[in-house]
């Protein structure tokens, strides 16, 4: 095999040592998203069955697949809205205070909670932010505003 | 709307990692379903890989196959044994009998008399006229110059039933009884011609 090809091929084990390294967190992103472990685990495992296929081509994996649990969270959202009698299996919250702000943050419209996950627990700029939303990076940045302002009310009132 | 002000982005970071790290993340795999997922989809993927590969290798190979076969077989052939066949095919390798058999019909073109060919050519036009007047619409007419290299049977062809040798010879039946004296005539036409 040629160097080229190599590098056109991703490697299993990278991928599997990125799946191991960024499970968690990703799964924390996506459980902040939709509120439901199971839910969580589905985005999870879609984020890397899309990205698998061009791996080596993915400059940032960490962004992209956040940025596509974020998209595919969407998705979710959108069927819900569908059909609403769908049951939805609330994550495990440790603490009551961190419950409070997780309940909050499951009230926030989805554009505006998943503008403030990925800008504030992710860490992504606005401009993948708006990739993955599918708006534009002032939306983004006006819904990180509204959201925050929505959760401090209902937290820290 | 007021901007975002550095105590409320650092109030956010802060409360929205703590939220995170409380969340209680499912085993991987506690019933082992996302390790497996994970591995049917990596699995999938290279099995997926391994297809393509032997697909574009079958490709491959079977493009060098038709491209030998190409250059080693000749160019496909009219069928010349049966009056009404039109089909093509790919010739074996000829039989001796065969050879004669060849060699017979087309020695008499070259030595045949100018008269003759014209006596021959005639008794084919009326075979093929009288097939058509007979409902026998894809009837090919006779080449005039006979210089082929076809057997003067040939020259009157029932296309459309070349399919099958059963048929053609059944269509050719008919044929040969719905135009008796054309047929004959031009059988005569033929045999005197050749065996000059």
């Amino acid at each position: 095999m040629t160097t080229t090809e190599a590098q056109a091929q991703p490697t299993m084990s990278e991928v599997e040592h990125a799946f191991q390294s960024q499970r968690d967190s990703m799964m924390r992103t996506a459980m902040l998203l939709v509120g439901s472990a199971e839910e969580a685990e589905d985005l999870v495992q879609e984020a890397f069955a899309r990205a698998l296929p061009k791996w080596d081509t993915i400059r940032d994996p960490r962004s992209y697949l956040n940025a596509s649990v974020a998209h595919g969270a969407r998705n979710i959202y959108r069927s819900r809205a569908r059909d609403a009698s769908r049951p939805v299996a609330p994550a495990e919250v440790a603490t009551d205070s961190n419950r409070d702000l997780h309940d909050s943050l499951l009230r926030l419209p989805y554009r505006q909670r998943a503008a403030v996950v990925l800008r504030y627990y992710v860490g992504l700029d606005d401009s993948t932010i708006a990739r993955a939303l599918g708006c534009t990076r002032s939306t983004v940045r006006s819904s990180v505003r509204r959201g925050l302002q929505q959760l401090r009310e209902e937290v820290e009132p | 709307m007021s901007k975002i002000n550095e105590s409320d982005a650092e109030w956010a970071a802060k409360r929205l990692g703590d939220l995170g790290a409380s969340l209680e993340i499912p085993p991987p795999g506690g019933d082992d379903h996302l390790g497996n997922y994970t591995t049917e989809v990596i699995e999938s993927h290279r099995r997926r890989r391994v297809l393509v590969g032997v697909a574009a290798m079958a490709v491959v190979v079977l493009g060098v196959g038709a491209f030998l076969a190409g250059r080693t077989s000749s160019t496909p052939v009219k069928v010349a044994s049966n009056p009404g066949a039109q089909a093509t095919t790919t010739p074996s390798t000829p039989t001796a009998s065969e050879l004669a058999q060849q060699a017979q019909d087309n020695a008499w073109k070259p030595q045949l008399p100018l008269a003759s060919r014209k006596a021959v050519y005639e008794a084919q036009l009326a075979w093929a006229q009288c097939l058509r007047s007979n409902g026998f619409a894809d009837v090919t007419d006779p080449d005039p110059n006979f210089g082929d290299g076809n057997t003067p049977a040939m020259h009157v062809g029932i296309q459309s039933f070349s399919n099958s040798a059963d048929t053609d010879a059944q269509t050719y039946a008919r044929a040969e009884a719905a135009c008796t004296v054309e047929h004959q005539t031009m059988l005569d036409a033929v045999k005197a011609a050749t065996s000059k």
